[in-house]
């Protein structure tokens, strides 16, 4: 059976000028990445992890090339597109979590469904859901300061999943999480491609995430090169 | 509800529950004494001024809030007339409450002032700020 294409990245190119001097982040990135997969991204610091996952989230715009994120041309989409693209079909984990203090577990997760304009009986049903699902029952009046890193990271994910996206872009899940934590994120994540057919991609330094992915890739100065064959 | 009056309530969840509020609230009660100790007109203006500094006193105790806001907004998919919808609010709620001493203390000229000034500064401001994280994220 064909497996549907979630995202293809071609010839993407990407640089930041730093006074005078430009750097090349991302150079001629070529990926297809299909739905359902568990895809890790493995590379050192300032090798343009989190930027090739910003320009697939549509946060960025690459210099040069394609990307198409479920069949959409993110270069031919405007600012409310991508917008709307975010909100509906990629969801972005950031490593710092962005999750807001002053508003409650319940509220950061409502978030991306306040925003699509939900009404408010939806709302409640579908925080419920992802909350018992992610398993932070009894969580959700407290503010994520009251929480552990490890349950932070639950709520980013849990905010990310309320829409059921079929594209899940984590950067550095586990970077501020011991290794029991950790392990538990990743199990969370292989139990989400399973339940929702979610392609997720992974962008780590710790090359012991890669145990837990079902195709690696590693990214160094810009390009990004297979490690493990393509399972498709 | 559509997504604008998302953005507007989730406006005014955020400013009732920082520091912001209490600062505007305590400054502007304590000014509301003000006209009527000090009659001279010409002096009285100076409320314009501490009513400005009061709103940004007010959008600046929140700021780091303001900005994460801005940064979760964006990465959850609001479109820029949503994150506007945010700013135009918590503006509008803090130049309400820093005018309620020039209301009392101050002629129309001087309120109709006032007005433009706090609804620019704030707005400019976290707008600012909202630059700042786009650029940033």
């Amino acid at each position: 059976m064909m497996r549907e294409v979630a995202v293809l990245l071609r010839d993407v190119w990407k640089s930041y000028k730093f006074g005078v001097e430009i750097v090349n982040v991302l150079k001629n990135v070529n990926a297809v990445f299909m739905r359902g997969e568990v895809i890790g991204i493995h590379g050192p610091s300032g090798s343009g992890k989190t930027t090739l996952l910003k320009i697939i989230a549509g946060l960025e715009r690459p210099d040069r090339g394609e990307v198409i994120v479920c069949g959409y041309n993110l270069n031919l989409l405007d600012e409310v597109g991508l917008s709307m693209i975010r909100n509906s079909i990629v969801s972005y984990i950031p490593q710092d979590y962005g999750l807001i203090d002053s508003l409650t577990v319940f509220e950061n997760i409502e978030l991306p469904l306040l925003i699509a304009g939900v009404d408010k009986l939806s709302r409640l049903r579908k925080v419920s859901e992802v909350i018992k699902y992610i398993g932070l029952n009894g969580k959700e009046g407290l503010r994520p300061t009251r929480l552990s890193g490890g349950e932070r990271q639950r709520v980013a994910i849990a905010r990310a999943l309320v829409t059921t996206p079929s594209v899940l872009l984590a950067d550095e899940p586990t970077a501020n999480l011991d290794w029991s934590n950790a392990i538990k994120v990743m199990e969370l994540f292989k139990d989400i491609k399973k339940d929702f057919n979610t392609t997720i991609v992974i962008v780590t330094h710790d090359p012991r995430i890669l145990e837990f992915v079902d195709r690696s890739l590693t990214m160094f100065e810009g390009t990004l090169k297979e490690i493990t064959p393509k399972t498709y | 509800m559509d997504f604008k009056s998302g953005a507007a309530l989730t406006a005014i969840k955020i400013f009732s529950r920082g520091k912001g509020i209490y600062i505007i609230i305590t400054t502007s009660s304590l000014l509301l004494y003000y006209p009527i100790f000090v009659k001279n007109p010409r002096i009285t203006y100076l409320l314009v001024v501490i009513s400005v500094l009061n709103a940004l006193v007010a959008v600046l105790a929140d700021i780091d809030t303001h900005k994460s806001l801005f940064y979760a907004f964006r990465i959850c998919g609001a479109t820029p007339s949503t994150l506007m919808a945010y700013i135009i609010t918590t503006s509008s709620v803090i130049t309400l409450i820093s005018l309620i001493p020039i209301t009392i203390g101050i002629d129309v000229f001087g309120v109709l002032t006032s007005l433009l000034m706090n609804i620019s500064v704030t707005t400019s401001l976290l707008y600012m700020s909202y630059i700042k994280v786009r650029k940033y994220s």
